[in-house]
């Protein structure tokens, strides 16, 4: 008899519903979308590929302690009991702690602990066992300066959510949602309806990149080719045209913002003709797309990873909600709000609150988890002995952040580098124990990062699909075990819920309530588009800060015009390398399943446009070196005609060494984030974001 | 945790066309062990038909090169070693020597002939030697096709005629942003010729073609399409209804295509069904055909048959092409089955006097004989390599090999102007620069001399 | 809308072996694939995830709405097939490319 278990899928924000088969002796047969789920939504490939990833025969299944030096490429490890491996990492941490203090330990969180609602809670309560304040995760490669606009503006984590069920008209920024299912925003996958609907409905997308993506199609709106990193300057030419068109809402600027006339201000230096040069779009279509806005009964914006990886990410998604809000589209039906959803409370996040003294100086961030030190030190920190051990949860950092030789030669320095994870990945492959977790199959969880992102507000209960194989363990019983050896934690949970529960309790519920409904799917009714200016504006003064004084003091501003003088004077065949998604890669994660990795998708191409590839008598599968002042790695070229000119794109997550990752290692590709601006200078103040993407880059024939 | 791994698996793949990369690309999935593959091509260049025989009109099909051949053979596990004719100075003996496994994946180098009289008169050729000619194969860049007449005439009505019949109908300037050769650019804007007529043994309801390359011929607005003796008699109607899903499709699409009204149209392609060649007329040179018509005899699509009407025509041309298939070769001193023109092989395990070969594969047309379309190969790979990768977990391969770099010394000893990977990629890229200029994918090099330049391989 | 499968396809059964809903036809395993032109994406189980698009050597697979027009028709084919799916497939025997 074949059970069917309804779940849901963790590895992006949509979180589709899932139904599991799962046969007479506990092995799951098949993964398919839930179509009977009342969100509705229907998976994607990636998602229903992850039964492979379940099954994968290269997986973690028992601790691990390293017999060889860490310096080796490839570990030599040695299985032991959990209760060596968590008594031997307490005992270490602990010593290190007593003689460096706290700070001496760093944590890492890569970005599948996201997707992991007790992983995260104890991530974040595990540090605060240990005391350390040396806190990293990929969201600097990703997304911190998000949430950092948004504290900057309101006062609160409350990054806004378009409105695009009933929008009339969507700028959409660095973003391909079609193939990457949107970022910071959680619908179940709908195959771009959404997007085809606002066409439908009479209204418009205008998608901003610099390639035309699979997103932008007839059936939902063209593109305006953008120069990489020139994101910021369009926006503030959109500001600017919709200030002097007279189009923004004075009575709700007066109402709920402060500092406005300094924000038009900045923008005024960017006039679409001044911008064009280096937007590489002509003022007449940023003075369109401005009265498109205008025009639009209910206009919005969408900005992702594209522009946060950009180096001016924070500047960009404050401009965004500011557009936003100065036209009167914030907390309006097809604007910008900020949807309800499980635990629909926001606390004050004061900018910079954390500080952290070290050898590069006093490092400041902005919380925790999410906007936490720049990975960008992460090397030179190690370097200078202010690291001493690494815990990495869920992370590959080696792969996935910038200078990846720099950090390995860093890393067989730490005294100790301790892995969670499901897969012995690049970063697990230099470590000292690699502790094997649960994927997603095999461990209860709910879609806790969801709230309040969510155009339909639910929660989702999951019970685990199957049991455990092998020695592996939940994140959170990982950590709680070893922090209870170190005497850290004295805390009774037995289940890991604790945290959770606090939360679900504000809306009077609990996992048994969730387990007891049809898909264990509890569903928020809405509340109005409105009342974020009531949940979300946590400023002393209760307002919209239009012009952040954080952002001011932090010189942020005098930045962005010195770049835009820099990005002026680059000559005309500059390139710039920008992250490209495709089907086959999500982060780093999928790296080991064999039909993600055949062909084309064995390798990371350079694609180039083919006049680039024209002035540089490149060919099309021409071996190539690509390289800049930071590295420099070969590859071969794909000639691609939806870049424009001056921009070339590859796929993070590639990369070697990982040979325990026997499909990975076979076919490693090339690592573009060998490439990365790796130097302090070049991290964005106060999101601390690495410059990952639009960052220049020379190509040249080799061979 | 470390385990003892074996030592690479050292396979050799013979032929670098689509059958033998399949095969690369089946090897290189494997996860439980490691397999080094090394690539024999007699040509300078790899890829096989999907280079010398997909029609240039059809760039999309080619793109499996660089969608997928290429990225095998730029992987790290795999050495090309093309201008490798096996034979002389390096012959399969050797190579049983050398590696673990040789994959033979040689193809079907020849094709039937018609076996009537003056099928070798000068006018009268195969198809396989005008296509490897336009698509600039070297063995072929020196033929010459006289297209002066005004009808040539193809016999058989697979893909490959229709090719032809497109090839030659079709409007130059589509052709010039191909990858055709040059000098069949050159010859084809001199043609002369205003129809194709496709001699079609059997009925309309039996064509060999597939649906995509017939509908293909809807999409030209200079060529009319015509068919003779595409009607059935009365009792004989209800047939087409009868018949499977894809044939009926097919004959919707013959209708439709004689039902197209064309203004002036410029050439056209005639479909005589129930006609074979009997005779091909001329002195030296041919001058034109005896035509044999034929009945459909039968009641169900699976008693079809055909019987000779005894009465005959003639019909004028200067060219014949020969197109009812391709037909392997031997190979050296393995087994050769004359009959089929494959090797015989037990699920690709080569057999001699029904004995298996151990560690000697076939895949491709050598083994199942030329049929199927390009991917059929990658399933026809998978049955070989799956018995390659059996044989070895069951002990019975060799395991006494030739480290890759004495193989690759042996090779360059023995055979001059060796043209690597990378020699290769020299040859690929001066091509699509040359391309680029011209606003085409590519221009080929079509002689072995310009592509050994290209490759920067001393002759 | 559903993906569809044109006229390029060469039946490398690319698509089959990433598409997770196993809409894709003829399998390798079953002899129709022996004698197939190309492969047939099942419009009513196909979950427009796009995995296939890419994963097509040839580039033949596109989105239903977004068919170059000389392929619209292969909509139908696509769906054609699998109305006709139970009937036998004749034997093609002759080479093709």
């Amino acid at each position: 008899m074949t059970k069917q278990v309804k779940t849901f899928c963790r590895i992006c924000d949509p979180a589709c519903p899932l139904t599991a088969s799962v046969d007479d002796s506990g092995s799951i047969t098949q993964l398919e979308p839930d179509r009977e789920h009342p969100v509705g939504g229907i998976a994607c490939h990636k998602g229903l590929s992850y039964l492979d990833l379940h099954r994968d025969q290269d997986r973690l299944n028992a601790p691990l302690r390293r017999e060889n030096a860490k310096g080796d490429a490839a570990g030599i490890f040695e299985e032991v009991s959990w209760d060596t491996a968590t008594r031997e990492c307490a005992e270490r941490l602990r010593a290190i702690i007593s003689e460096h203090g706290p700070n001496a330990v760093a944590i890492y969180s890569g970005n599948p602990g996201v997707y992991n609602a007790r992983g995260m809670t104890y991530g974040g309560a595990f540090s605060k066992m240990l005391g350390t304040s040396m806190m990293f995760s990929a969201n600097t490669q990703d997304m911190s300066n998000r949430m950092v606009a948004a504290a900057g503006l309101y006062g609160s984590l409350s990054i806004m959510t378009p409105d695009l069920v009933n929008t009339d008209y969507l700028i959409c920024m660095g973003s391909n949602p079609r193939v990457s299912k949107w970022t910071v925003f959680s619908t179940p996958n709908d195959s771009g309806r959404t997007m085809e609907a606002v066409k439908q409905r009479g209204g418009k997308i205008c998608f901003v990149n610099p390639r035309v993506t699979e997103s932008s199609t007839p059936e939902t709106g063209e593109t305006l080719l953008i120069k990489p990193g020139a994101d910021v300057y369009f926006l503030a030419a959109v500001l600017h045209e919709l200030n002097v068109t007279g189009a923004l809402d004075q009575e709700v600027i007066a109402r709920w913002g402060v500092g406005m006339e300094e924000a038009l201000a900045f923008a005024s230096q960017y006039p679409a003709e001044r911008v064009q040069g280096v937007t590489g779009i002509a003022a007449s279509e940023i003075k369109a797309v401005a009265a498109d806005f205008r025009a639009a009964g209910a206009a919005t914006i969408y900005v992702s990873v594209g522009v946060n990886q950009g180096r001016q990410g924070l500047l960009a998604a404050w401009l965004a909600d500011l557009i936003v809000f100065a036209t009167g589209n914030l907390g309006k039906r097809g604007g910008m709000y900020k949807p309800t959803g499980l635990a629909d409370f926001y606390p004050p996040m004061p900018i910079d609150s954390i500080s952290v003294d070290t050898s590069l100086g006093e490092l400041r961030y902005t919380m925790g988890g999410p906007a936490p030190l720049p990975t960008i030190a992460l090397a030179e920190l190690i370097n200078n002995g202010d690291i001493k051990a690494l815990v990495s949860l869920a992370g590959n950092p080696l792969l996935s952040a910038a200078g990846e030789d720099q950090l390995r030669e860093a890393f067989s320095k730490l005294e100790l580098l301790i892995a969670v994870d499901i897969q012995r990945n690049a970063t697990a492959e230099a470590s000292d124990y690699v502790l094997p977790a649960t994927d997603f199959l095999e461990r209860a969880d709910i879609n806790f990062v969801a709230k309040g992102l969510q155009p339909i507000p639910y929660v989702q209960y999951t019970d685990p699909v199957v049991q455990p194989a092998h020695e592996r363990r939940d994140d959170w019983r990982i950590l709680t075990d070893i922090a209870r050896e170190m005497g850290a934690y004295q805390g009774e949970d037995p289940d890991g819920w604790g945290i959770v529960n606090q939360m679900l309790a504000m809306d009077e519920l609990s996992i048994d309530d969730l387990k007891a409904m049809p898909h264990q799917t509890k569903i928020f009714e809405n509340t109005p588009h409105d009342d974020l200016f009531k949940k979300c504006l946590k400023h002393a003064d209760g307002k919209v800060h239009c012009f952040p004084p954080e952002f001011v003091g932090a010189g942020i501003f005098e930045r962005s015009e010195a770049i835009f003088q820099e990005l002026d004077l680059e000559p005309d065949n500059a390139l710039k390398m920008i992250s490209m998604r495709t089907a086959y890669m999500h982060n780093s994660w999928m790296s080991n399943l064999k039909k993600f990795r055949r062909g084309a998708q064995s390798t990371n191409p350079l694609h180039l446009n083919p006049g680039d590839a024209a002035q540089r008598e490149v060919a099309d599968g021409d071996k190539v070196r690509v390289f800049n002042q930071y590295g420099s790695i070969e590859t071969r070229v794909r000639l691609d005609e939806s870049l424009r000119p001056g921009a070339v794109a590859m796929t993070h997550g590639y990369g070697g060494g990982r040979g325990a990752m026997r499909i990975a290692e076979a076919n490693p590709g090339a690592n573009p984030n060998k490439l990365v601006p790796n130097t302090m200078d070049t991290v964005e103040p106060l999101s601390n974001m690495s410059w990952i993407g639009a960052y220049p880059v020379e190509v040249e024939k080799v061979g | 945790m470390t385990t003892q791994k074996r030592p690479a698996l050292r396979v050799a793949v013979v032929g670098a066309g689509p059958a033998g990369l399949y095969a690369v690309g089946q090897l290189l999935d494997q996860v439980d062990v490691d397999v080094d593959v090394d690539v024999l091509e007699r040509l300078p260049t790899p890829h096989g038909l999907v280079r010398a025989g997909v029609a240039p009109d059809h760039p999309l099909k080619k793109r499996v090169i660089d969608n997928m051949f290429e990225f095998y053979l730029d992987h790290p596990r795999v050495r090309f070693f093309g201008n490798v004719e096996l034979g002389d100075r390096v012959v399969p003996a050797d190579l049983a020597l050398w590696y673990d496994a040789v994959i033979y994946a040689v193809g079907a180098s020849d094709d039937r002939k018609l076996g009537i009289p003056g099928e070798d008169l000068v006018g009268s050729y195969a198809a396989r030697e005008f296509v490897a000619w336009y698509n600039g194969h070297p063995d072929f860049s020196d033929r010459q096709f006289d297209l002066s007449s005004e009808r040539a005439v193809i016999v058989g009505t697979g893909n490959v005629a229709l090719d032809v019949a497109r090839i030659l109908t079709c409007d130059l300037e589509v052709l010039r942003q191909t990858e055709i050769a040059d000098y069949a650019l050159d010859t084809l804007s001199r043609s002369k010729i205003k129809e194709v007529l496709i001699l079609a043994r059997r009925s309309h309801m039996q064509g060999a073609f597939n649906n995509p390359e017939l509908e293909e011929l809807g999409e030209s607005s200079t060529v009319a399409v015509e068919l003779r003796n595409a009607t059935l008699t009365p009792e004989q109607q209800c047939l087409e209804q009868q018949l499977d899903w894809i044939d009926r499709r097919k004959v919707a699409t013959l209708k439709k295509l004689q039902q197209r009204q064309l203004e002036n149209p410029e050439k056209r392609i005639v479909f005589q069904f129930l006609t074979s060649p009997e005779r091909i007329l001329g002195d030296e040179r041919v001058a034109g055909v005896s035509l044999q018509s034929n009945r459909l005899v039968g009641d169900s699509p699976d008693t079809l048959a055909i019987e000779g009407t005894g009465e005959t025509t003639e019909v004028a041309t200067g060219l014949v092409f020969r197109s009812i298939g391709y037909r392997g070769n031997a190979l050296a001193d393995l087994p050769f089955y004359d009959s089929t023109g494959t090797i015989p092989n037990a699920l690709g395990r080569v057999l001699q006097h029904n004995e298996i070969l151990p560690g000697v594969y076939v895949t491709g047309w050598i083994k199942r004989g030329p049929s199927g379309v390009i991917g059929s190969n990658k399933k026809c790979a998978r049955e070989t390599t799956s018995c390659l990768l059996e044989d070895l977990a069951a002990g019975r391969l060799k395991g006494d090999v030739l480290s890759p770099v004495a193989v690759e010394a042996e090779l360059r000893q023995r055979c001059k102007a060796l043209v690597t990977q990378s020699d290769w990629h020299r040859i690929d890229s001066a091509e699509r620069l040359a391309g680029t200029a011209q606003s085409r994918p590519r221009v080929k090099f079509t002689d072995r001399a310009s592509l050994l330049l290209a490759a920067g391989v001393p002759e | 809308m559903p993906y569809v499968i044109t006229s390029p396809c060469v039946a490398d059964y690319s698509c089959l072996e990433i598409c997770p809903v196993d809409c894709i036809s003829p399998n390798p395993d079953d002899d129709a694939f022996d004698h197939a032109e190309q492969l047939y994406i099942d419009p009513d189980r196909c979950i427009d995830c796009a995995a296939c698009v890419d994963a097509c050597p040839v580039n033949a697979i596109y989105k239903q709405e977004l068919l170059p027009p000389r392929w619209t028709h292969y909509a139908e084919v696509n769906r054609d097939y699998f109305r006709n799916a139970e009937k036998r497939i004749a034997v093609v025997q002759e080479t093709s490319l």
